[in-house]
């Protein structure tokens, strides 16, 4: 099995962790989201871990007692793990780091500052970037978190070693993303695109609840484990000249979270007779699809090129040169990837990237996993459904508050969802 | 109808010369006889009409929805849609004085108090919103986005050249205004300030701040590029000064109703006071306004020197958390029948650095003086919003805080149970707490609320006896 190595690597990771933190290594948690720049965190020789834990009622629950239930289940989740302290990977934590993304999870990091025991950074992300001052705020908030990981850690970060975490993550990214395109299920012949975007066509595709898993990993493993984890995966993958396919309906996944331990939606799809075969999810998965040039800086005004099947990488005035890495990663980590759903005039960016996804790994219909009480991507889902709708790609919505009990009616939705892709009962 | 103008303090000459026009609104709006006469109940049970004050505050709110609703016909041919944008009055009041083309509306507190708590004519604003994309149910979607979609939708303000909201503290208003702009072709300005305020920084707040009067600044460039208005700093300075009269009459009323007893308003004119704040008036319109708060001011100091009032003379004095609801004033009607004075909302209250302007880093940017409105409670991190409300509820001696938090706003929402027990460790005061919605009046429950407000009060009076 793929996952078996990772699955021991996350397994272990705790006494790593443990070990780690009683030579002196501080461990750096952040909320996920993708605006926290891990290489930061990892070049001051600390250790990054996304808090990104979810899918369990319990712990959902335990957080209404500081949170009432309009909060999402992923945010009540992390406040109810903040107050069980049964879970290794919160309970080792020497600074975390709050990216002010959604409105839950800046209420989740004022509880944690307010009623934890952890020092909180809060980091600011400016939701539009149309001027230099809102470039310049997010270099100002990265400079101070610098500042303060390097008083904790007692290092100071340098920009070999900050080059160097650069080039590790990117090189995660680049392994993620070359994984998760095995999953396009057809050849692509001739390839006149740039490198980047080319890669060997495998034939034996990931499929989508292992790459989830990877994925998760990779927010709580070693990076530099977590790389050569994946370049073995990577060789273990054989290729072959011929397309397979399971000739099941091929879905795309979109909602705001997919948290490590929530994956019962992809298990309840799959026995529906689907194949979730790529995904669009905010918060709670490694977004892989950009990579942080060193070189050049990306310009105001958001992504340039790369397009979906390649990196968006970070193109824009190559006299800028690659000398000062802090505006490199600000830029990149702003500007450099597409949109999140909390940013200004993200909405039409992201119904394109959609789109370009649905076509080029030949999606039959979109599943989109709802968290209750998410109001962002309950608005936007409106919007969605309807777009694909006039494109005549079906949608269904499915919500989650981590209850089991919910899943039998959903799970009948989805069995409908796929007959109706697939043309009707594949029985009748 | 004329009964009814009178009731909103429009005199005989005045209601001859705006009848047309209203008739006009009301028409537009589906407001018919039968909803007259059902505002001239409600007038009368919610309001204090007899306080000439409360009336001329009516009308001023009443001729400001007449002003919304035709703003295109009376010659305005750019109109900016302003929602949840405080500080944006401010601007707004510069543009309707300077440009007689272009016209900032801020529509929401006007039709809230209009129709829903006069008219009682709310649900279908926000049943047309739930139609689109802020369904009802579990996702408790924002009342007050909901009123803005809602009108959009039911054609009952026209629709603008360009929308604005805020994310000082939201990012619902701000998606939702996106949605407009993609599926009505609306353009959406947004102005930002960064969420990310660390308690070891409290009060000081300047990175904030300064953010957010940049951000503000570039609304006004973008103003120009859409309706080739200038939005100057000298007018935006004229503006802020311009106003200074309404707010410093809104803190003399206030300041009676919070230190008076007996409570010698009800409760529900609190937001009022909100609505008055939030117009953005032409400077003709000012001394209006000035006049009415004045009028109130002194009518309420002679309920206090004659000892008149709306609950009984020691009548238990409460905080609450979020404003009184804006389209429906029953609980508040209910909770000062049952003898309990909510002299003031969490929401007027600010951290020092506002009240003594230490948080102003360039006292000549006009921006930034704008800016300090997010010194206030509800923009500020859950740690210094606790800090302001222990604060207030010392300052006003209350006996009990009413924590009703607005589920639709989760940014609020999500301090509610942080606040009770902080008010209920420090001060040792009872907390009453439940979910509410500040703008659906389908959160009311008079049964459910009676017996909770019942509960409320008798631990007030135990804690108060047993001291």
């Amino acid at each position: 099995m793929i996952t078996t190595d990772i699955d021991a690597l996350v397994r272990d990771r705790p006494k790593d962790l443990d070990e780690a933190r009683s030579s002196g290594t501080k461990i750096v948690g952040y909320f996920p989201g993708g605006y926290v720049p891990e290489e930061l965190i990892y070049a001051a020789g600390a250790i990054p871990l996304c808090l990104a834990h979810g899918g369990d009622a319990h712990k959902a629950d335990e957080g209404l007692a500081l949170l009432p239930s309009v909060i999402c289940p992923f945010a009540r989740a992390q406040v109810g793990e903040m107050l069980l302290k049964t879970n290794p990977f919160y309970s080792m934590l020497d600074l975390v780091v709050v990216p002010s993304t959604c409105q839950h999870m800046k209420k989740v990091g004022d509880v944690w500052e307010h009623y934890g025991d952890v020092e909180i950074f809060k980091l600011g992300v400016p939701y539009q970037c149309e001027d230099d001052f809102e470039l310049e705020y997010y270099k100002d908030r990265l400079l101070a978190l610098r500042a303060r990981l390097e008083v904790i850690t007692g290092a100071s970060i340098t920009d070999a070693k900050l080059g160097k975490a650069i080039s590790l993550y990117n090189r995660l990214r680049e392994l993620l993303r070359t994984l998760s395109l095995t999953r396009r299920g057809r050849l692509w012949a001739s390839d006149s695109r740039p490198a980047i975007c080319r890669t060997p066509i495998y034939g034996v595709p990931i499929n989508t609840l292992d790459f989830v898993r990877l994925q998760h990993a990779s927010l709580y493993v070693d990076p530099a484990a977590m790389v050569a984890a994946l370049e073995a995966i990577h060789r273990d993958l054989s290729e072959v000249s011929s397309s397979g396919g399971s000739g099941r309906p091929r879905l795309l996944l979109m909602g705001p979270n997919l948290a490590y331990g929530d994956h019962e939606v992809l298990r309840m799809i799959g026995e529906a007779g689907a194949d979730v075969v790529i995904e669009e999810i905010f918060e709670g998965l490694r977004d892989y699809w950009y990579s942080i040039d060193q070189g050049v800086a990306p310009s105001l005004g958001g992504t340039t090129g790369g397009g979906v099947t390649g990196a968006a990488s970070s193109q824009g005035d190559p006299s800028s040169g690659g000398a000062d890495l802090m505006e490199v990663l600000a830029r990149g980590y702003l500007l450099g990837k597409r949109p999140a759903t909390f940013m200004r005039g993200s909405t039409r960016k992201r119904l394109e990237f959609v789109l370009q996804l649905i076509q080029d790994f030949d999606v039959a219909g979109v599943l989109w996993y709802q968290l209750i009480c998410c109001e962002f991507y309950d608005q936007e889902s409106y919007y969605f459904e309807k777009a694909l709708r006039d494109r005549g790609i079906p949608m269904l919505m499915v919500e989650s508050d981590y209850r089991t009990q919910e899943m039998g009616p959903a799970r009948t939705r989805m069995e409908a969802f796929v007959e109706m892709i697939a043309g009707g009962p594949a029985n009748a | 109808m004329l009964e009814f103008l009178d009731l909103c303090g429009f005199d005989e000459r005045e209601s001859g010369e705006q009848l047309p026009r209203l008739q006009e609104v009301f028409a537009r709006l589906g407001i018919g006889d039968a909803d007259v006469r059902e505002a001239k109940e409600r007038l009368h049970t919610y309001y204090d009409t007899d306080l000439q004050g409360v009336r001329k505050t009516m009308r001023i709110i009443l001729k400001d929805l007449a002003d919304v609703v035709l703003v295109r016909d009376e010659g305005r041919q750019k109109v900016i849609h302003a929602c949840m944008a405080p500080g944006f009055e401010t601007l707004g009041t510069a543009i309707n004085t300077y440009s007689r083309e272009v016209g900032l509306i801020y529509p929401n507190f006007t039709f809230m108090v209009m129709l829903g708590c006069v008219f009682g004519k709310f649900l279908p604003v926000l049943d047309a919103a739930e139609k689109l994309w802020l369904r009802s149910g579990v996702v408790a979607h924002c009342g007050m986005v909901k009123t803005r979609l809602g009108l959009f939708a039911l054609g009952m303000v026209p629709l603008p050249d360009m929308t604005l909201t805020t994310g000082f503290s939201c990012e619902t208003s701000p998606k939702s205004n996106e949605l407009i702009e993609e599926i009505y072709g609306i353009p959406a300005l947004y102005v930002d300030a960064c969420q990310d305020r660390q308690m070891s920084e409290y009060p000081d707040f300047k990175r904030t701040t300064i953010f957010a009067a940049k951000s503000m600044r570039r609304f006004s460039g973008r103003v120009r590029q859409i309706t080739d208005f200038e939005l100057t700093d000298d007018m935006v300075w004229w503006a802020i000064e311009a106003r200074r009269p309404i707010t410093a009459a809104m803190q003399r009323v206030t300041h009676v109703i919070r230190h008076s007893d007996p409570l010698p308003i009800g409760s529900a004119h609190l937001n009022l006071m909100s609505t008055l704040g939030a117009i953005p008036y032409p400077v003709e319109q000012i001394p209006d306004v000035v006049d009415a708060l004045d009028t109130l001011h002194e009518e309420l100091l002679e309920r206090r020197r004659k000892g008149i009032g709306v609950t009984p003379k020691g009548a238990p004095r409460v905080l609450a958390i979020c404003p009184m609801n804006y389209s429906d004033p029953r609980l508040e009607h209910l909770a000062n029948r049952m003898g309990l004075a909510l002299v003031a909302s969490d929401f007027e209250f600010a951290s020092e650095q506002r009240l003594s302007g230490a948080g102003i880093v360039n006292p000549d940017d006009p921006y930034d003086i704008i800016a300090q409105h997010l010194h206030q409670s509800p923009a500020q991190l859950l740690g210094g919003r606790i800090a302001i409300i222990l604060d207030a509820c010392r300052k006003l001696d209350v006996a009990g805080m009413l924590n009703h938090y607005h589920v639709g706003c989760r940014v609020v929402a999500g301090d509610a149970m942080a606040i009770k027990d902080a008010v209920t460790r420090e001060l040792g005061i009872p907390v009453l707490t439940f979910e509410w919605e500040n703008f659906d009046p389908r959160a009311y429950d008079e049964e459910q609320f009676e017996t909770k407000l019942e509960m409320f009060r008798g631990m007030m009076e135990a804690t108060r006896d047993s001291r």
